[in-house]
């Protein structure tokens, strides 16, 4: 399923028949089966689908964190699967942003540190203003002195969030990016993903809760490793009600195996 | 029980090495002291025999203690997710520590066994050797016995169980919701009683190495009183591993690149990481360095023959025994501390740090450790011979001779290197 991108300009994010195979114990899994995709540019995507759907496979394998069995992916034109593991790090620090559930600070660095992490270890000067500027945005201007165990899990996350940022990516990855938070710092965050979207900042999103992926401009479904469905300016209780479906279509299709 | 060992292979590996070495170093010794006290041992082997594998064998005793609680301590701060499950489901922090000596035993069982019969034929090895040298008369053969190898064996059972439940102490402990690795400075009042017990050993230390000055140059007690002072001395200085750590990293040169400006932030907040790698290599130079440095005086000083030639024996077989063990120690302790990173490799991976840089990160720290712990344990074993080559020859210059401590570093610092680089390489790239 393709979806092309709404202007002339070239999508940020290209994927053409993306399959993923692992070898489990009771036989190969095809994670993804055949994913063709464009994200535009300045668009706030998010993918859903059950467990085992294949999301967080797939945002690995366009974010370059993973290789794929076979297709293409092209990251603001540059195929990846022509990158060694060195030029592939080089490209993901320059032009990727990453988000994830578990935070991934590092513990011994204060949140400015790890927010100016990116930029040192591409051989750039951090200018304090754009890190200061980063932190208020992100609402932490005071406290870019403290490490991570002083910080509330919101607070980490949007100090992960600054750091995506911080080398003005061409794409922000997210996985599950509010599933540790409470209610108040999930709508912190997200509130602060759709600023970032609102200002032209492309940013891809796995999720399995319906609020997040309402704060995205288009929900792609993914089942079994192919998306099937997609809904644009998604509400709540829309996206709600067809993973309902796609989850139980999930069950009927396990049970009827099992049956087999 | 075995399945648990089987999921956690690398601890139960470092240990198992340090119980075998262990076991293999106290069963040497009981060994010739069954031979030293049997009775087709001839005159004066007799209280040889008995006097220098009782004393060797302690201090051995000693160090398997303390490699192991180290060997325990580092591969459960691998488990500490474990641990916390443990108390959470209702585990009181003796049953965990119970289950963890549990599991120690069974590896240092399983090891014993080996241990017990390699030791066996190293005691007759060394007592060929011995003969060989001249130490023994031709008359007295080996005779071990079996009751006092598996006495020895034992003890290094006891040992295991001893050091696994102090190893296993503070994290037992724990809250289980505390935050696995905290990276808040050690609150001063935790401090504390380690700089005294530090303070106490180096006074103990240079009190018993000065008082030689005070001695005859052919007193047996000036060899008897400086080879105690630097195994003292150097365990004080390890105790002091996180100063010496934060000093050495404060005069390093700051480097602009990302490594390591990161390395730099690491000691300093976190200097536990890099604290087994000092604690081994300060123990393993100044033991080593002072004692080869120690020998150096009194070969140049002493007449060839007797007693003299005893204790020079004794003393290299002391580096070579005490040496191979810290050599072991370090880099079983090397090797799990690193192995605990993955998950910060993992993270340093994911925000564009590649291979080579993570490597040099942790190699930068790696050489901080080594730089601290290789001065410590040079100044350490020099301030211990120095009066001991006064005593000797009226003079400090022959305890400054420089190829002992040139050995003792380069191997320290080699076997670092080695094992951190390969250990880092292996552990980033799968990270």
């Amino acid at each position: 399923m393709s979806h092309p991108s709404h202007a002339a300009a070239p999508p940020v994010v290209r994927v053409r028949d993306l399959r993923v195979r692992y070898e489990g114990e009771a036989g190969p899994v095809d994670a993804l089966r055949g994913i063709d995709l464009d994200v535009p540019r300045g668009s706030f995507t998010a993918i859903m689908g059950p467990s085992g759907s294949g999301k967080t496979t797939l945002l690995h394998s366009a974010a370059g964190l993973q290789t794929p069995t076979s297709g293409m992916v092209e990251l603001g034109g540059a195929d990846l699967s022509t990158l060694d593991a060195t030029r592939l790090t080089k490209l993901r620090r320059r032009r990727v942003g990453f988000v994830f559930q578990a935070f991934h600070l590092l513990a011994a660095l204060t949140a400015r540190q790890n927010v100016e992490l990116p930029l040192r270890l591409d051989g750039k000067r951090a200018d304090p203003r754009r890190t200061q500027a980063l932190l208020d945005r992100v609402g932490l201007g005071a406290r870019g002195e403290h490490r991570p165990h002083q910080l509330s899990g919101g607070q980490k996350q949007r100090v992960a969030v600054a750091r995506a940022l911080i080398t003005d990516p061409e794409v922000v990855f997210a996985d599950e990016p509010t599933g540790a938070l409470d209610i108040r710092s999930a709508r912190d965050v997200l509130g602060l993903l759709r600023a970032l979207a609102d200002g032209g900042q492309t940013i891809i999103m796995v999720t399995h809760d319906p609020v997040a992926a309402s704060f995205s401009d288009q929900v792609l479904f993914l089942a079994d490793g192919v998306i099937v469905d997609h809904l644009r300016r998604p509400s709540a209780p829309e996206v709600a009600s067809r993973m309902a479906t796609l989850v139980e279509s999930a069950e009927r299709a396990a049970n009827t195996v099992e049956i087999v | 029980m075995l399945r648990s060992l089987a999921h956690h292979r690398g601890g139960a590996v470092a240990s198992g090495l340090v119980a075998f070495i262990g076991t293999v170093l106290v069963t040497t010794m009981a060994g010739l002291l069954g031979t030293g006290l049997a009775d087709t041992t001839i005159g004066d082997d007799k209280s040889f025999l008995t006097q220098f594998p009782i004393i060797l064998g302690g201090w051995v005793v000693a160090i398997v203690l303390f490699a192991m609680v180290s060997t325990v301590g580092v591969a459960l701060a691998g488990r500490v997710e474990e641990i916390a499950g443990l108390r959470l489901v209702g585990a009181t922090p003796r049953q965990v520590q119970a289950r963890f000596a549990g599991e120690t035993l069974t590896v240092a069982a399983i090891a014993a066994v080996p241990g017990l019969a390699a030791g066996m034929l190293m005691g007759g090895f060394v007592l060929d050797r011995m003969d060989a040298a001249g130490l023994t008369e031709p008359g007295t053969v080996y005779a071990p016995g079996i009751v006092l190898p598996v006495i020895a064996a034992v003890l290094v059972l006891a040992v295991s169980v001893v050091a696994a439940w102090i190893g296993s102490r503070t994290l037992a402990n724990r809250s289980p919701v505390a935050d696995p690795e905290p990276a808040a400075p050690t609150g001063r009042g935790r401090n504390r009683p380690r700089r005294i017990a530090a303070a106490l050993l180096l006074v103990a230390g240079l009190g018993s190495s000065s008082a030689v000055l005070g001695m005859d140059a052919d007193d047996i007690l000036t060899t008897a009183m400086t080879g105690p002072a630097v195994v003292l001395v150097a365990v004080g200085l390890c105790a002091l591993a996180p100063e010496l750590l934060l000093l050495a990293n404060r005069l390093a040169r700051s480097g602009s690149n990302a490594s390591a400006h990161v390395a730099r932030i690491n000691v300093t907040v976190v200097p536990r990481r890099t604290r087994p790698l000092v604690t081994f290599l300060v123990l393993f130079v100044g033991v080593s360095a002072g004692t080869l440095s120690m020998q150096g005086v009194e070969n140049g000083h002493a007449a060839p023959g007797g007693d003299a030639q005893l204790l020079a024996a004794i003393n290299y077989l002391v580096v070579v025994l005490l040496g191979a063990f810290m050599a072991i120690a370090l880099t079983n302790n090397l090797m799990a501390s690193i192995a605990q990173r993955r998950a910060e490799f993992a993270t340093m991976s994911l925000v564009g740090s590649t291979h080579a840089q993570t490597l040099r990160m942790l190699l930068r720290e790696v050489g901080t450790g080594i730089a601290a712990s290789v001065v410590a344990g040079t100044l350490g074993a020099m301030a211990c011979v120095v009066p001991f080559a006064v005593a000797k020859t009226g003079s400090p210059a022959a305890a400054f001779a420089p190829l002992p401590y040139a050995l003792a570093i380069v191997a320290g610092a080699a076997i670092a290197l080695v094992v951190a680089t390969l250990a880092g390489r292996r552990v980033i790239r799968t990270a």
